[in-house]
């Protein structure tokens, strides 16, 4: 190796007259420039280039005239694209002969923070439609709308421990349509996050030595700790008994079973007959209507997954298209028929929930299902098809 | 696991220039970080040596049809990468900034060189990326990169069992997202 000066030549470079030649020294030259060392990048620098350079470089692919437009759209869906570029990628794979399927005839816009609340007195307040503050006091407490998608229940002024523990109970519920989802800060302080097409129904104090509420549907549980009262839900005849953790229960009638998935503490599971403690990590599955089938336990429960929804994620792990459709038709407000013999494949991966139908039915089409979505009367039906 | 990741560069761009959307993609993903590097080393400024990058494969995708390689993919990515570099050097004088920092030398095998950057000191740049691999993680995967070998030929060859190859398979590329900066969403699809 040698070294050898080229500075005439970057000279004539710089000056714009050279020859050919020149031009490809100058280039060797440029090749070699910085080449020893660290670049300097870090592995956050890459893969930061890597999203915001494939979505300009989608967003260039697309025809002209739609491309501001999908800009904006590009941005807000940046997830999703991300999906579809890395996840995309890995799916994309399977196809021996890529197929692009437009399917988007009428589109389904993503649920949001929609939920009813039935008060004692079998008042209903809609939720969606209300205004930030107080909603309504129920004895000593004040139940208050703080921001949209979210009610807490607090105890009012002057209220004391006693006080409380001599009230009557009462009873609201919360529940949530297809397409909603709701949060609710209980009186203890417990949080919950309830799921599309579910509901809670609940005291608005916690009066005697227990906690109690009862779901339907799917809901995510930060109870707040307090061993000398015990904090229980019930689902579909299963009871989960917590002092204060993290959980979550999903008791979705047509899933046919129900699955709680515990994050922190530990909680006892109680059906009929049976009974079950989960640690962190595990899922507890006990079938539904089977009062004397033993409870399964999982251990390594993927509680990411379990959880995705209330951090706005479908997350799949080795789902089939039964199990991410029931899930897409309750966020969605669809419903769903299948036609033709549909490959019997497992689906794995996490999409945003704040994006349109379409665009989850573009990824999923990357597994040889599609979609397309119909205009019933009053409904819309998603069509899967081979 | 995925047919088009097993595909060779020149597989790939074959598909590419018949309008693969998913070649398309596999190239990105192969070489967004390396050209990423190689403009950053030359630019020094993030947002220019992104939208350099960007813009390779943006003409890369519009001139799929007309894609004809003289040289290998890389080759021919590097290359547009420089290409563009250099005229911004020159639109820019960046060029005399470094004659007047004393940066105006460059190493040569002879006298006689013909200055043209080979294949080989392409392959030579990417290498250095995986060097820096442990050495029974490298030698895996560069069987499999290189060779093109299954997992079974692999542990033929180097006298372990396919279960190792695979798992240093999957942690080599692993390590390879990590260092090369991909990012962890994977999805696979498993047959019934």
């Amino acid at each position: 190796m040698q070294n050898k000066d080229v500075k005439a030549i970057l000279e004539k470079i710089d000056s714009g007259h050279y020859t050919p030649e020149e031009e490809a020294i100058a280039k060797y030259w440029l090749h070699q420039l910085n080449q020893q060392g660290d670049a300097g990048l870090t592995d956050e620098d890459l893969s930061e280039g890597r999203k915001e350079m494939w979505l300009a470089i989608q967003a260039a692919k697309q025809p002209r005239a739609t491309r501001i437009r999908l800009w904006t759209r590009i941005a807000s869906a940046a997830s999703v694209l991300l999906f579809l570029s890395i996840g995309g990628y890995f799916l994309l794979h399977k196809q021996t002969t890529p197929q692009i399927t437009r399917y988007v005839i009428h589109d389904v816009a993503p649920g949001g923070n929609k939920a009813m609340l039935t008060l004692a007195n079998g008042k209903t307040i809609v939720l969606t439609d209300a205004k930030n503050g107080m909603l309504a006091e129920q004895g000593s407490i004040a139940i208050n709308k703080t921001t949209d998608g979210e009610v807490v229940y607090r105890a009012g002024q002057g209220s004391s421990a006693k006080e409380s523990a001599k009230l009557s109970v009462t009873y609201n519920t919360l529940s949530t349509p297809r397409g909603g989802q709701y949060n609710l800060t209980l009186s203890d302080g417990t949080k919950v996050w309830l799921n599309a097409a579910s509901s809670i129904t609940f005291p608005t104090a916690f009066a005697g030595n227990e906690r109690k509420v009862e779901i339907t549907g799917e809901a995510y549980f930060e109870v707040m700790h307090n061993a000398a009262k015990p904090f229980r839900v019930t689902t579909l005849g299963q009871t989960v008994e917590v002092l204060g953790t993290h959980f979550n229960i999903n008791g979705y009638s047509d899933e046919g079973m129900i699955r709680t998935t515990l994050l922190e503490g530990s909680v006892r599971i109680r059906t009929r007959s049976q009974n079950a403690m989960l640690k962190p990590g595990q899922q507890a599955q006990t079938i539904m209507g089977g009062s004397n089938t033993p409870i399964a336990v999982i251990n390594d429960a993927d509680t990411d997954e379990a959880v995705a929804w209330h951090l706005g994620l479908f997350k799949f792990h080795s789902a089939n298209i039964q199990t991410v459709m029931r899930q897409l038709c309750r966020w969605y407000n669809v419903e769903v028929k299948y036609e033709g013999k549909i490959p019997d494949r497992e689906f794995s991966g996490e999409i945003t929930r704040n994006v349109n139908a379409s665009q989850v039915f573009e990824i999923l089409s990357y597994f040889k299902v599609h979609f397309r979505i119909e205009q019933g009367a009053t409904e819309k039906t998603i069509i899967v098809t081979p | 696991m995925s047919v088009y990741r097993e595909y060779s560069d020149q597989e790939l761009a074959l598909l590419l220039s018949k309008g693969d959307n998913t070649a398309f993609n596999e190239i990105y993903l192969r070489y967004d970080s390396l050209l990423y590097i190689y403009a950053y080393r030359k630019l020094k400024d993030k947002e220019e040596a992104k939208d350099v990058v960007q813009d390779i494969f943006i003409t890369l995708w519009e001139n799929r049809a007309e894609l004809v390689l003289k040289t290998a993919l890389a080759g021919y990515l590097y290359k547009s990468v420089l290409n563009k570099i250099f005229n911004i050097f020159k639109h820019q004088h960046i060029i005399q900034e470094y004659i007047n920092s004393g940066n105006h030398f460059i190493e040569v095998d002879s006298a006689e060189t013909d200055y043209l950057i080979r294949e080989k000191d392409i392959a030579a740049l990417i290498e250095k990326e995986i060097a820096t691999m442990p050495p029974r993680m490298r030698e895996i995967y560069e069987l499999k990169r290189t060779a093109f070998l299954s997992t079974k030929e692999i542990a033929e060859q180097l006298n372990i069992s396919e279960y190792t190859v695979s798992t240093q398979l999957k942690r080599a590329l692993k390590y390879l997202r990590k260092r090369l900066g991909i990012v962890v969403y994977i999805l696979y699809i498993l047959h019934p």
